[in-house]
């Protein structure tokens, strides 16, 4: 699915190099939940940009289905985060003037998509996150479990092969947070999408088939989860 | 495919942005634009405006549209009133009046000075010419009046110190007072000032002029004969085409126009289109820059949804057309609100209330053609204004757009 080799990246502050990855090498396969877990500073939101085509590693290699996509050109990388990548972010990151369904099917938009099949696909999966009667809400009259429910129903328009979330429960309450990571969890499970989410939550890591530990920059042994 | 996909987002996010976007940014926006199209347009009107009162005072007080000279100046224009009859009777002719120098100085108490003298028939020249509509002493000429005399304020003075020929004025005539003609035979005749007018011209407030009565009975040998005709031309009627509709009436003659004639305001005229185009770029330098910022700032406030927008997929070409969208229009909108203003507004309350320069009133001009021209740069400027920062925002990395950094 995907895997990175002697995955580094380093940031320069001035004349200050900061390295955030050191040599990754890891390997994700179709199906999984895998939770990408680290202390704050530990690289594990630079390590999820990078596999999701946001970021541009300093060195090393990614494949997605066996293609390298380090060093494509942005108009490619553009296409495959359209095409193949669903990206879910920390902060909601709707835009305000769009309703929820407007939201959710602009990818589909600009992917092409006739318009009969975005808009039956875009209310089937704002059925699946539970917000069937939010369609023509605007994302400030939704709560912020429902912005970021608005957010992996966006992800998901185009059929992605990858949904990425990062720390998609860092600004939600406990109960909001749980509803979130029940529907990542739920349409990995129902949908078979892989899900590569970071957190520093212990609940959100018990939702996870893999754990990725990283400790500045490098990579720890993968655990199991452990469910609390 | 890739280009429509691209226009039917960027129209999209437009649409919405209009409609669901904050009202009070997008009327100030708008009204901005408005601004700065009335800043574009307000002074190339005024400065055109100045001209064409140059033009119309040198025709409607100095020139008229056409006129005839002989060709052997000593010899002046003979059996002037058959051919006047001629004229008179040419399609496109509205009026003619004939004029013939009679005296050069002109003398009261210890002033005098050197001003041309011209022996007028007073009916026909009020067809002509405004000037007798323009008095501010005194009355015009009765054609009978053999004694009187019509002055130009920069002749009289007539206590006006503020004016700018006084010094060199007869400073303290008045309507009534008397004042002494050389002619051109070397006699002195004293005439009777019948009134003062100011044309607001300088061409022409430094005439003098008695009627042909006056004239014929001190110079007899005028009679019938003319130094000048002046020949007013119906409305969309040019000087050229009075010219040729005449030119087979007699061939001792010769034709000069207004725009030949008008050397001596020619400097004037130059300098007005030189501001004219300077001002012009000025205003336009100063939209664009308007418009860069407007649309700096806006994509500044909106670089992180840029960014987000780019993570999620959305084409850089979807952007970048959902702002250049959004500032055509801006700039549409801002341009035909500064047109209505500026049309319905600004032009009919200066024709009410003009500007009053050296040349006289002059009310605000446009020109359709430059109007037109205007609205096609200030787009263009809109657009080269939203695509250079939409084009810098869709190029820097996603992350820095995110976050700012």
């Amino acid at each position: 699915m995907i895997s990175a080799h002697d995955l580094s990246k380093t940031y320069t502050l001035g004349h200050v190099t900061v390295p955030a990855l050191r040599d990754i090498t890891l390997e994700i396969d179709a199906g999984e939940m895998v939770c990408i877990m680290g202390k704050s500073g530990s690289g594990k939101s630079t390590l999820l940009r990078q596999l999701s085509l946001i970021d541009q590693p300093t060195k090393g290699s990614i494949l997605l289905d066996g293609q390298e996509v380090v060093g494509m050109s942005e108009r490619h990388r553009s296409a495959l985060r359209l095409e193949k990548l669903g990206y879910v972010f920390q902060e909601y990151a709707l835009i305000p003037e769009l309703t929820a369904e407007e939201n959710v099917y602009l990818p589909a938009m600009m992917r092409g998509e006739a318009r009969r099949s975005y808009r039956a696909h875009t209310l089937e999966l704002l059925e699946r996150v539970g917000l069937s009667s939010r369609l023509k809400h605007r994302p400030r009259a939704l709560s912020g479990g429902e912005q970021q429910r608005v957010a992996i129903a966006r992800a998901l328009i185009n059929r992605p092969v990858i949904v990425y979330a990062d720390e998609p429960t860092a600004n939600l309450d406990s109960a909001a947070a749980r509803t979130v990571m029940q529907t990542l969890s739920q349409l990995n499970r129902d949908l078979g999408i892989t899900v590569v989410f970071v957190s520093h939550d212990p609940d959100d890591s018990a939702y996870a088939s893999r754990i990725i530990r990283l400790h500045d920059g490098h990579l720890q042994p993968s655990t199991e989860p452990q469910i609390p | 495919m890739r280009a429509i996909r691209n226009l039917r987002v960027a129209a999209f996010l437009a649409a919405r942005s209009f409609a669901r976007g904050n009202a009070g940014v997008t009327a100030l926006t708008v009204a901005m634009m408005a601004v700065v199209f009335i800043s574009v347009l307000f002074l190339p009107s005024l400065i055109r405006g100045a001209i064409t009162t140059i033009h119309r005072q040198l025709i409607n007080t100095t020139t008229s549209n056409l006129i005839v000279t002989p060709t052997n100046p000593g010899q002046g224009i003979k059996d002037i009133q058959t051919y006047l009859d001629k004229i008179r009777q040419v399609n496109g002719v509205a009026a003619a009046t004939p004029t013939q120098r009679v005296g050069t100085q002109i003398t009261h108490g210890t002033e005098s000075n050197t001003w041309g003298v011209d022996a007028i028939d007073p009916h026909s020249y009020a067809e002509v010419f405004t000037t007798p509509r323009n008095l501010v002493e005194g009355k015009y000429l009765d054609p009978a009046d053999t004694e009187g005399i019509l002055l130009g304020i920069d002749v009289a003075g007539a206590d006006h110190t503020r004016l700018r020929a006084y010094s060199n004025s007869l400073k303290t005539v008045h309507a009534g007072d008397t004042v002494k003609v050389t002619l051109d035979t070397g006699l002195t005749h004293t005439f009777v000032v019948r009134g003062i007018y100011q044309n607001s011209f300088a061409l022409s407030d430094q005439g003098a002029y008695i009627t042909t009565a006056a004239a014929e009975q001190l110079m007899p040998k005028l009679r019938n004969t003319a130094t000048r005709v002046y020949i007013k031309a119906n409305q969309g009627i040019s000087s050229a085409q009075v010219q040729t509709s005449i030119d087979t009436l007699r061939h001792d003659v010769q034709y000069q126009s207004p725009d030949q004639l008008a050397a001596a305001i020619q400097d004037q005229i130059d300098t007005f289109d030189l501001i004219n185009n300077i001002m012009r770029v000025i205003s336009l330098l100063v939209a664009a820059i308007t418009v860069f910022i407007i649309t700096y700032v806006d994509l500044t406030n909106r670089r992180r949804q840029i960014g987000i927008e780019r993570a999620i997929g959305i084409r850089s070409g979807a952007i970048v057309g959902n702002y250049l969208l959004k500032s055509i229009v801006n700039a549409t909108l801002g341009t035909m609100l500064g047109l209505a203003v500026f049309r319905l507004a600004i032009m009919p309350y200066v024709d009410q209330h003009p500007f009053q320069f050296p040349n006289g009133a002059v009310i605000l001009v446009s020109d359709p053609h430059t109007t037109v021209q205007n609205v096609w740069i200030l787009l263009a400027v809109s657009v080269v204004s939203a695509l250079i920062p939409a084009l810098r925002t869709v190029t820097m990395k996603i992350l820095d757009a995110i976050w700012g950094t």
